[in-house]
């Protein structure tokens, strides 16, 4: 018998075939980019005490924090460009699956100034979200809280709310990394001690509004982010 | 016979169809505002303002179920009939009979608005109802249990359905909406307008004449024509109440020059506007031409230039310019029906 293939026959076999190899190519070349909130050298977890190389014992209730404008080799990726990374849902911290070879990344952290006037908005920048100032209208663009032995009042607690845009006073901070090697994952590592550290060193335990002290804590950012990779 | 009643059937899906794609889009309803107005800061383009979108705002700023406890809705603090604001009180009081620290503002023109809040600390209209819905003082409630309110309630997903289609609803759609009516209140058919624009028969008597000399004179340079606003902040010099103490524009940019600085507000409808002031301080109109006549140390820290010099008005003076104040209200606005409580 001979066999008869129909032309719907062989155009599906086609497509089946060029669907598998395209999934399996996307499947290897896939690179993740993760959001590592660390404190020395571990991964944070909300409410878990952590002892620093000082002997002081931190815990965290609150990590959240914007990262927007993100672009994957200068360019915007399709997904999103804008998150709201929080340590309580880990689904946030894992920002994209980019199936292109990542070489370059850029990103704010916070929000940037066009945005912060442009009324309301939905998805990560929904005022829902509790980053978002109603009397002083803008987004919070960093937000940590908790309780540290390091801290010399009576109740050890920290409380940060970074944000504001208006000059003289902006919190935004700019990240851009370059050259980066091909990597099953690409993490953006945010280091909790150091920030911590950098911020107590100010001699402000709490702080909730823009201003000099805002920014002055804002650039510290620059500090505490780094970049990693895992093969 | 067949072809008639395939064409009555062709012409049924027709209109069946376009009443469909009615619904899908409401219809944008022109901004309108006076020929010679500058143009309004607020921009529609995203935001178009709908007949159904209107609806929806008008039905949300009446709407006490927006508050905690569902005892005050925004029309409690902002009185059509006293040109949105809250007479009588110096201070607005919220639930639970809690009272804020300032003297609600007066909901007039807000298209042209670029801030808002007496200390200009709100950027958009957009966001601007986030404070009042969840300040302590005011309606403290959260965004979360607004949505969760608005969003299981079936009279208000069939309104959302009219102006957004079949999305769920977000905080964006109710603050959109809400602005959508908070920015038609337009005012602009007083005597005051209605002289300049040469209609026939309405004609300024000599006394508001004099005033309106006066009056730009004295006032024009920080309560600019038309609007009677301008928008920048300026200290009158008031002192400081040592029990409501509020440092005005500083609070928002931290610079010093900016203490004691507040929002210069409207004069349209400043008849049924008091109490007057940041903090309500005066009751009447003539009080607040006594003040700014005598009443200011000229002394004061940060007191806006203009008004250095004291004016010291003639009693006949102060009567003037009171007459043209009153030329500035506009009761087709204030009893406007389309802004009222929407009754069905």
């Amino acid at each position: 018998m001979l066999e008869v293939h129909t032309h719907q026959e062989n155009n599906m076999k086609l497509f089946l075939s060029a669907l598998i190899v395209l999934t399996v190519n996307a499947f290897w070349s896939q690179t993740e980019v993760r959001v590592r909130v660390m404190f020395e050298g571990q991964e944070v977890k909300l409410n878990k005490l952590y002892i620093d190389s000082n002997g002081d014992s931190t815990q965290f209730d609150v990590v959240k924090f914007y990262i927007t404008k993100l672009k994957i080799n200068d360019k915007t990726p399709l997904s999103n460009a804008d998150y709201l990374v929080d340590v309580e849902n880990a689904e946030s911290l894992i920002l994209l699956k980019s199936t292109e070879s990542i070489d370059q990344i850029s990103f704010l952290l916070g929000v940037d100034s066009t945005t912060n006037v442009a009324g309301i908005l939905e998805g990560p920048l929904d005022p829902i979200n509790g980053m978002y100032w109603a009397w002083n209208s803008g987004y919070i663009n960093f937000k940590m809280s908790g309780i540290s032995t390091a801290i010399a009042s009576s109740k050890q607690s920290f409380e940060y709310h970074l944000g504001g845009y208006l000059p003289p006073y902006p919190t935004i901070q700019q990240f851009k990394f370059e050259g980066i090697p091909s990597a099953a994952i690409v993490h953006i590592d945010i280091a909790l001690d150091k920030c911590l550290n950098s911020f107590l060193s100010s001699q402000v335990s709490n702080l909730m509004i823009p201003g000099k002290m805002a920014t002055k804590l804002a650039n510290q950012l620059q500090n505490v982010v780094t970049i990693s990779y895992e093969f | 016979m067949n072809s008639k009643w395939f064409l009555f059937i062709l012409l049924s899906l027709y209109g069946f169809l376009l009443s469909i794609r009615m619904q899908e889009q409401p219809m944008i309803t022109q901004f309108t505002y006076p020929k010679k107005w500058p143009k309004p800061h607020y921009n529609f383009e995203k935001n178009p303002i709908t007949k159904e979108g209107f609806e929806l705002g008008r039905k949300l700023f009446y709407d006490p179920n927006l508050s905690r406890d569902s005892s005050i809705s925004c029309s409690s603090c902002h009185l059509q009939y006293t040109g949105f604001t809250h007479v009588d009180h110096q201070l607005s009081h919220g639930i639970e009979g809690r009272i804020g620290t300032r003297n609600s503002p007066a909901l007039i023109n807000l298209a042209w608005q670029k801030s808002f809040h007496w200390d200009g600390g709100v950027n958009n209209i957009e966001v601007q109802g986030i404070n009042p819905i969840t300040h302590f003082a005011e309606m403290d409630n959260t965004l979360m249990e607004l949505l969760r309110r608005i969003s299981s309630s079936p009279e208000y997903k069939e309104c959302f359905k009219k102006v957004y289609g079949d999305k769920e609803i977000t905080t964006a759609m109710i603050m959109k909406a809400l602005s959508q009516f908070t920015l038609s209140l337009v005012s602009s058919n007083s005597k005051y307008d209605r002289v300049q624009r040469h209609e026939k028969g309405i004609f300024f008597t000599e006394q508001e004449k004099k005033g309106l000399k006066i009056f730009r004179k004295f006032c024009v340079e920080c309560h600019r024509e038309p609007l009677f606003t301008e928008h920048f902040f300026a200290s009158n010099g008031l002192p400081a109440d040592s029990s409501n103490f509020d440092a005005g524009r500083y609070a928002i940019t931290k610079n010093e020059e900016d203490s004691f600085l507040f929002k210069i507000p409207t004069l349209r409808n400043v008849e049924f506007t008091f109490p007057y002031m940041h903090d309500g301080r005066f009751k009447k109109l003539k009080d607040v031409i006594n003040y700014y006549s005598e009443g200011i140390d000229p002394s004061t820290r940060y007191l806006s230039r203009p008004l250095i010099a004291p004016f010291h008005f003639s009693e006949y003076e102060k009567k003037d310019l009171l007459a043209f104040l009153l030329t500035l209200t506009d009761k087709e606005f204030l009893y406007n029906k389309e802004f009222s409580f929407p009754k069905e």
